[in-house]
């Protein structure tokens, strides 16, 4: 269980809460959603949770232990521009096996190809590369996904078959995700349970 | 990759010419004085019966040689002090970039005779100036490279995958620094070896028997007037086509190492 409880935080004593005692559980195996609209804190909550920030108050906990920063976190964030998170001087081999390596399997799941591994990131479309940040992200350490805003920048078909894939790998495997969204429909289509920020 | 090619070829050959040339034509030989060039003399003697090809050869070479080190010495310098500011905390920062503002708003020439005269003149004066006064533009490159991939996201996220600092270090941050910082070395190679010949030109620099292109030029402006035109043309030219191939040089790496240009 990955759990955020009472999470309050803002960036610094001078400007205002952006959000304040926010309480949140995710099981794994579970595909749950977080809703707000823009400017809400969504991202900010989703870099909490991943302990990309440390909050103000409450605290993070996976399975009743405080977040590691010294090996390999169980909680992984995709950010919604895959290009900013992807070193552009490095070829797409290094990338997907910077955490692990990846086994053949995972990577034809997510339509990662053989033949890109000799390419840079720029070479490679907006969808290609989303699809290469999930199986970076996807280590044998990782128990916990929070996708924040990972499709908003693809078209409709290509948003179908990233979320179908991960959807199919969540039933094997056990991995608890939390979708960062303002889209309501593709939370409705994906998510069990709906968490509000406003 | 012609003109690269072209272009190392070309400094092999004024180096291995340079180590290959005996002192036959820096001795003085009244016989041969103030010869326009022909085919035993490419660029003509001097009013000393010297030959103006050797001296152009041995001297381009070693300015080249004192830019080398002078450059090496500046990036040296720019790299140090850039990853300080970047590195080391607010007060660190604004002492590095108050000296970069301070250097950049002093006249270049003034500060490199002040600094050459400075340390007692000759090629160590030209050296130690020329170092002093180039780091400043690069060491502002690196620092703000550093700030900004520093909090970059893959960054970030690398240390969340479990990569320890040291390994971000050599995998993320050095390589993109690497061709900020080669380039700049190669691109501060011609600045180096103009300003020794300026120095050298106005009298700061190399004592006049050492044929270096500054004190060349220096001593040609003087017979200029008499008809001997030959004495300014050779070595000027040979310096301006030498600097240019650094800068092809440079351009042609900065295309290599640039990811969205090096698969072409």
């Amino acid at each position: 269980m990955l759990e955020g409880r009472n999470l309050s935080f803002r960036y610094s004593a001078s400007l205002p809460w952006i959000f304040q005692s926010f309480s949140i559980q995710l099981a794994q195996g579970e595909i749950i959603g977080l809703y707000g609209p823009s400017g809400q804190g969504k991202s900010t909550l989703a870099k909490v949770l991943a302990g990309y920030l440390t909050p103000v108050s409450g605290a993070v906990q996976t399975d009743d232990t405080p977040l590691t920063t010294q090996k390999a976190c169980p909680v992984q964030l995709l950010f919604q521009h895959p290009e900013r998170s992807i070193n552009p001087r490095w070829k797409v081999k290094k990338i997907v096996s910077e955490g692990y390596p990846p086994s053949p399997e995972i990577l034809q799941k997510f339509g990662v190809r053989r033949n890109w591994f000799d390419r840079y990131p720029h070479e490679l479309s907006g969808g290609e590369l989303t699809r290469i940040a999930i199986v970076r992200a996807l280590g044998p350490q990782t128990k916990y996904l929070i996708a924040d805003e990972m499709t908003s920048m693809l078209d409709t078909v290509t948003q179908a078959r990233v979320w179908r894939a991960l959807a199919d790998f969540v039933k094997s495997s056990r991995l608890g995700i939390l979708v960062v969204s303002h889209d309501r429909m593709l939370l409705s289509r994906l998510c069990r349970r709906q968490f509000i920020l406003s | 990759m012609l003109m690269v090619g072209l272009s190392c070829l070309l400094l092999a050959t004024l180096y291995l010419g340079s180590l290959l040339m005996d002192g036959s034509g820096l001795e003085t030989d009244f016989s041969l004085r103030n010869r326009p060039p022909d085919a035993k003399h490419l660029f003509g003697t001097d009013w000393l019966g010297r030959d103006m090809f050797t001296r152009t050869i041995k001297g381009l070479c070693l300015s080249l040689g004192i830019g080398m080190v002078a450059a090496a010495c500046s990036t040296v310098i720019a790299l140090t002090l850039g990853l300080a500011a970047a590195m080391f905390g607010r007060k660190m920062d604004a002492l590095v970039t108050g000296l970069i503002d301070i250097m950049i708003a002093t006249p270049h020439l003034v500060l490199l005779i002040l600094i050459s005269f400075a340390v007692g003149g000759g090629g160590k004066g030209v050296i130690i100036a020329v170092a002093a006064t180039h780091w400043t533009r690069l060491a502002r490159i690196v620092r703000a490279e550093v700030l900004q991939i520093r909090n970059a996201e893959f960054v970030e996220l690398s240390k969340k995958l479990g990569r320890k600092p040291a390994w971000i270090c050599l995998h993320h941050l050095l390589p993109h620094l690497f061709p900020q910082f080669f380039v700049g070395l190669i691109l501060l190679f011609p600045h180096a070896i103009m300003h020794a010949a300026g120095l050298t030109f106005l009298g700061f620099g190399l004592s006049p028997h050492t044929p270096a292109i500054g004190v060349l030029l220096s001593e040609a402006m003087r017979h200029l007037s008499t008809g001997c035109w030959w004495l300014a043309a050779g070595p000027g030219l040979m310096l301006v086509v030498f600097v240019k191939l650094f800068d092809i040089l440079g351009n042609a790496l900065r295309y290599l190492l640039d990811p969205k240009t090096s698969q072409e």
